[in-house]
């Protein structure tokens, strides 16, 4: 094959390349230089931390001869992914993005040990908001920019996840998603990521942001690239202690889209609750799935605003006592966002605190609720597109808090407290050209009715097929 | 702390850091760090639901006994 039919396979999803290479039809080698190269000629997107092209490249070459002798391991074998810089891969740097942590990590983190045994090839680390809080303005390495319009922003925390996917510079991704740092990189960046039910993939080897919040996912090109991750990593792993014996349900047992019974959360489309370009494309899809079988109806969640609020304020005490040490020895090494979030979360009440783990309970509550009379629940995966990347806070009043940092990941937050699978799927673009996305929710472990209703969908739209020009 | 109802000062919450070993590093941080303290405080206190002092404040969600949905927690 040649250099230049390789060098357009990195479009390709990752299903894909790993039928081409499981066929001796591309090699990992040629595969892994393609993705290093088109990752070195895009460095200005700063979706990388650290590429380690000498470590993928050997990796690589021990998976072509696995696979032409016939000893090929899965079909992750010789497939380049990378990984959000929040877990450790044994002999890469791990920073968690910030000036605090730098090391060389001496075993893998299990998702990673998994993907690894399963085959895989790791081109490097990717860039993320600090310490995977979300919301800082200054970046160590450099402010990760939106593939589809680089003077947007990428989505947070994991938004190197988002722009190596979006700009085909790994076949795919893994991110963390605590209180929607999955799912919003996955929509504004316009692909696929699944936040799996909390305790289904271990947190072992993670850096943590939430204990009982926090996830991580796959973030691909298609919903088949996602289960194609999800099953290499999914399932029981005694070094996380909160990770579930429920056994994993196949991709391949997904049910239909016809008679599946869809809720539309009102609360998230209705009133402004998301902009007139996103909710069209919400119904749109909508109809898709109709057209397709599926039923559609109205979900309610009642506390659906308050998520924000109450998500990211329980996350953030969690993190600030994580933090703590730091926080008073090294203050001056946080972005100032990242640094007056964690000062502020430190003050909240113990009092406070309950109260807010009481809504959760409710939040959760009103979640299942819905989810018994419907398989799965839908909303828009983010209440408006990419905005500019941003040079300030803007907090400069209580009011002004409010309403956006709590309002920011309201779509989100709701299924974050309630502990259930939700993934983006893309749904086309705003006029401006920005992806948008839907949030597609299932009950606890039932990923492959999330995965199901979002392949089905992409079996008959085109959005996942779209390609930013960048070259 | 300040009375529910009431906003927390500058001077109040630096003191409150100062209590925990935390500093912020200069007025544009203290006078951020107060309204996003009293943003929480506000909005929290904002939330109500008739039977929220009988609803226990969970962390963790069932693992692998996970009751069917509909079965209320």
């Amino acid at each position: 094959m040649s250099t230049s039919d390789v060098a357009a396979l990195t479009l390709r999803p990752a299903t894909e390349l790993s039928r081409l290479m499981q066929a001796q039809q591309v090699s990992p080698v040629e595969l892994a230089e393609a993705f290093i190269a088109r990752a070195e000629r895009l460095s200005r997107l700063n979706a990388y931390i650290s590429l380690e092209a000498e470590q993928a490249l050997a990796a690589a070459r021990e998976a072509e001869t696995a696979i032409a002798s016939g000893r090929s391991l899965s079909p992750l074998h010789g497939l380049p992914i990378a990984i959000k810089d929040q877990m450790d891969v044994a002999g890469m740097r791990t920073t968690l993005g910030g000036n605090i942590v730098d090391y060389v990590a001496e075993r893998d983190a299990t998702v990673v040990a998994r993907l690894r045994a399963a085959g895989a090839v790791f081109l490097g680390k990717l860039n993320l908001s600090e310490y995977a809080l979300g919301g800082n303005i200054t970046h160590t390495f450099g402010v990760p920019h939106n593939p589809w319009d680089e003077t947007r922003q990428a989505g947070q925390s994991s938004s190197g996840s988002g722009v190596a996917v979006a700009a085909s510079l790994a076949a795919a991704t893994l991110g963390g998603d605590t209180a929607g740092s999955i799912r919003g990189p996955a929509a504004w960046c316009g692909i696929v990521g699944l936040r799996p039910t909390w305790g289904r993939v271990s947190r072992a080897g993670a850096f943590p942001m939430a204990w009982f919040m926090d996830t991580i996912g796959p973030m691909t090109k298609t919903v088949a690239d996602t289960a194609l991750i999800f099953e290499a990593i999914a399932g029981h792993d005694p070094a996380d202690p909160y990770s579930a014996r429920v056994p994993v349900t196949p991709f391949a047992q997904r049910p239909g889209l016809k008679g599946l019974r869809v809720g539309l959360v009102r609360e998230s489309i209705d009133d402004g609750m998301a902009s007139a370009e996103i909710a069209a494309n919400t119904h749109a899809a909508l109809k898709v799935l109709v057209e397709a079988g599926a039923e559609v109806g109205d979900a309610h969640l009642p506390l659906f605003a308050s998520g924000g609020l109450i998500a990211n304020t329980l996350a953030d005490v969690e993190a600030a006592v994580v933090h703590r040490r730091w926080l008073r020895e090294r203050p001056a090494d946080y972005d100032f966002a990242t640094r007056r979030r964690l000062l502020a979360s430190s003050l909240v009440s113990g009092a406070l605190y309950v109260k807010l783990n009481r809504f959760r309970t409710l939040v959760r509550r009103q979640v299942m609720d819905e989810l018994a009379r419907f398989d799965v629940l839908v909303t828009p995966a983010q209440a408006d597109p990419a905005p500019p990347i941003a040079t300030g806070t803007g907090f400069t009043s209580k009011e002004a808090v409010i309403k956006q940092f709590f309002g920011l990941r309201a779509h989100r937050s709701s299924f974050n407290l309630a502990g259930v699978p939700a993934m983006s799927v893309p749904t086309g673009f705003t006029s401006g050209g920005l992806p948008t996305s839907l949030q597609v929710v299932g009950r606890p472990f039932q990923e492959h009715v999330v995965m199901g209703l979002g392949h089905a969908y992409q079996q008959h739209t085109a959005w996942h097929e779209a390609r930013p020009e960048l070259d | 702390m300040a009375p529910p109802n009431q906003d927390m000062t500058p001077e109040q919450v630096r003191a409150a850091l100062a209590a925990l070993g935390l500093a912020p590093q200069d007025d544009d941080d203290l006078a951020e760090v107060t309204h996003r303290v009293n943003a929480i405080n506000e909005a929290a206190l904002a939330l109500e639901h008739p039977d929220i002092e009988a609803i226990d404040p969970l962390s963790v969600f069932f693992l692998g006994t996970e009751p069917e949905p509909g079965v209320s927690a």
